[in-house]
């Protein structure tokens, strides 16, 4: 049996893949019918939350739920001109005044105690070579990085060459991040051959082959084939 | 700018980006085809990983996933494998998320899974809670009371779900397992999940987040293990012994890096003899 779900999908994956061509109306189609498409799910989950966590218990006598009902109606105070356009701060700071609060804690255990303690007790005596070269390297990395920004002294003498190895480390990091990057990039253009490769959605590959040689044939009889170094 | 009349520049910095795109279609989509079978090796972390879930027989994992889809082509075998994991070693999975889409990405994943026990199994060793909303706050508010969110995604109360009946608060949850494609999620875990005690957390991260984390992992570190992108799932499809959709994708990223690493080198000769004839 056909599977309409993955041929719509396939089509779609490929109408959004023909814009590496150029920019189309196929394109715009699937990029509206994308933009649309989320826009109404926001809304539909939205809502649907604000039904389920406020609403239906509000109605059933939790009545204190109007108050964040209450607060989030006054951001709509943004949107004046004149003397309540100040409103819109009450739940503003109340949200931030929470928010910090609720991270502040955390933060001081999680990210920096924790992680002062575990450079601190990094062995490197007692374990493999491997294992000490390694525990070296980031008690290594994390001071020389920490001294990169350092900047009550200037970068002289003995600080500048401990700051270049930490650059040298951070462009390491960097590196690494980038790598990390493409791989996500080349991790998402497999799952979507992969949609369309290995389901119904195949026998849209040669149509779209046969799509694109008209297009480009088009292209260059209007002299309208251009080069995209 | 008219870029009907641009010229057409030659030299090795100059390739058209459209040939590039051709070639990496080609590399990705042949092994996909044909799997060329490039050998995986296992992490130490990945290991890590699947010794912890499989250490104990029966208990709960949650498992978090605050993605939106574009991180599912890294994330989602990693959810697969991991729920594969979860069915053979009896493990409660409490699916939960504070991103909108976390109900209907568990949904996805539990039917693929669990499709053929759903009805005798559902609310005993699997229930999917949904999107919790709220972010920080939320996740503190189901840290210290599970049961405060009443009703799972399906709109069932949890009192009607007898798995939920031993899983009141974080602390009853063994390991959360946090399946993110951005920082801000695993660090609001940290804070509101770790840093007070509640329960020892993993990670499923996508290939781009995972740099961010690598300081927070280790035994005496917030995150006990974590796996990465496709390999890390395709690891763990390996070592749990479910071959899926990662160890098939792992031969096209692997070709698709030979064919960035040749363009990188062209890009960088490019450069040289630019510089050369200047």
């Amino acid at each position: 049996m056909v599977d309409t779900g993955v041929i719509v999908a396939s089509a779609l994956i490929i109408m959004i893949y023909s814009f590496l061509y150029r920019e189309n109306i196929v394109f715009r189609i699937a990029e509206g019918a994308f933009v649309g498409a989320s826009v109404g799910r926001v809304l539909a989950i939205n809502f649907d939350t604000f039904r389920r966590s406020l609403w239906a218990p509000a109605i059933q006598g939790s009545y204190y739920l109007f108050i964040p009902v209450l607060l989030g109606i006054l951001y709509i105070a943004l949107f004046l001109k004149g003397p309540y356009r100040w409103l819109y701060r009450v739940p503003v700071s109340f949200v931030l005044g929470s928010g910090l609060g609720l991270a502040l804690a955390g933060i001081i255990k999680v990210s920096l105690v924790d992680q002062i303690r575990a450079v601190i007790t990094t062995p490197l005596v007692g374990v493999s070579l491997y294992q000490a070269l390694s525990n070296l390297v980031i008690i290594l990395a994390t001071a020389t990085v920490t001294f990169v920004f350092f900047f009550t002294r200037p970068h002289e003498g003995i600080l500048k060459y401990v700051t270049l190895v930490g650059r040298l480390f951070l462009m390491i990091y960097l590196g690494y991040q980038f790598a990390g990057t493409i791989m996500m990039r080349e991790s998402v253009l497999i799952s979507q051959l992969n949609i369309i490769l290995k389901g119904d959605g195949i026998w849209l590959v040669p149509i779209a082959f046969i799509l694109l040689g008209i297009g480009v044939y088009y292209d260059w009889k209007n002299g309208k084939l251009q080069w995209m170094g | 700018m008219n870029l009907q009349n641009k010229p057409r520049k030659k030299g090795l910095l100059n390739i058209d980006s459209r040939i590039i795109w051709l070639l990496l279609l080609f590399f990705v989509g042949i092994p996909l085809v044909r799997p060329i079978g490039i050998p995986i090796q296992v992490s130490p972390n990945t290991r890590e990983f699947y010794e912890i879930l499989t250490e104990q027989r029966g208990i709960t994992i949650a498992l978090a996933l605050d993605t939106d889809p574009a991180g599912l082509a890294e994330l989602g075998p990693q959810i697969s494998a991991i729920l594969k994991i979860a069915r053979d070693y009896d493990l409660k999975v409490v699916m939960v998320g504070w991103n909108s889409n976390s109900g209907m990405f568990a949904n996805t994943y539990l039917t693929e899974v669990f499709s053929d026990v759903w009805n005798s199994q559902y609310g005993i060793n699997f229930v999917n809670l949904g999107y919790v909303p709220g972010m920080e706050t939320g996740m503190k508010q189901f840290a210290e009371d599970i049961w405060s969110i009443e009703q799972d995604h399906y709109g069932t109360r949890l009192e009607n779900l007898p798995m939920m009946e031993d899983i009141r608060t974080a602390s009853d949850i063994d390991y959360l397992i946090e399946c993110c494609w951005n920082l801000d999620y695993p660090n609001s875990i940290m804070r509101q999940f770790v840093a007070p005690g509640y329960t020892k957390m993993l990670a499923a991260s996508t290939a781009l987040v995972y740099p961010a984390l690598l300081p927070f992992i280790g035994p005496d570190r917030p995150i006990k293990s974590a796996i990465k992108g496709m390999d890390g799932a395709a690891q763990l499809e390996l070592v749990s012994n479910h071959p899926g959709l990662a160890i098939a994708g792992t031969d096209a990223q692997s070709l698709a890096h030979v064919l960035i690493i040749i363009f990188i080198a062209i890009g960088n000769l490019g450069l040289f003899f630019k510089r050369e004839e200047t």
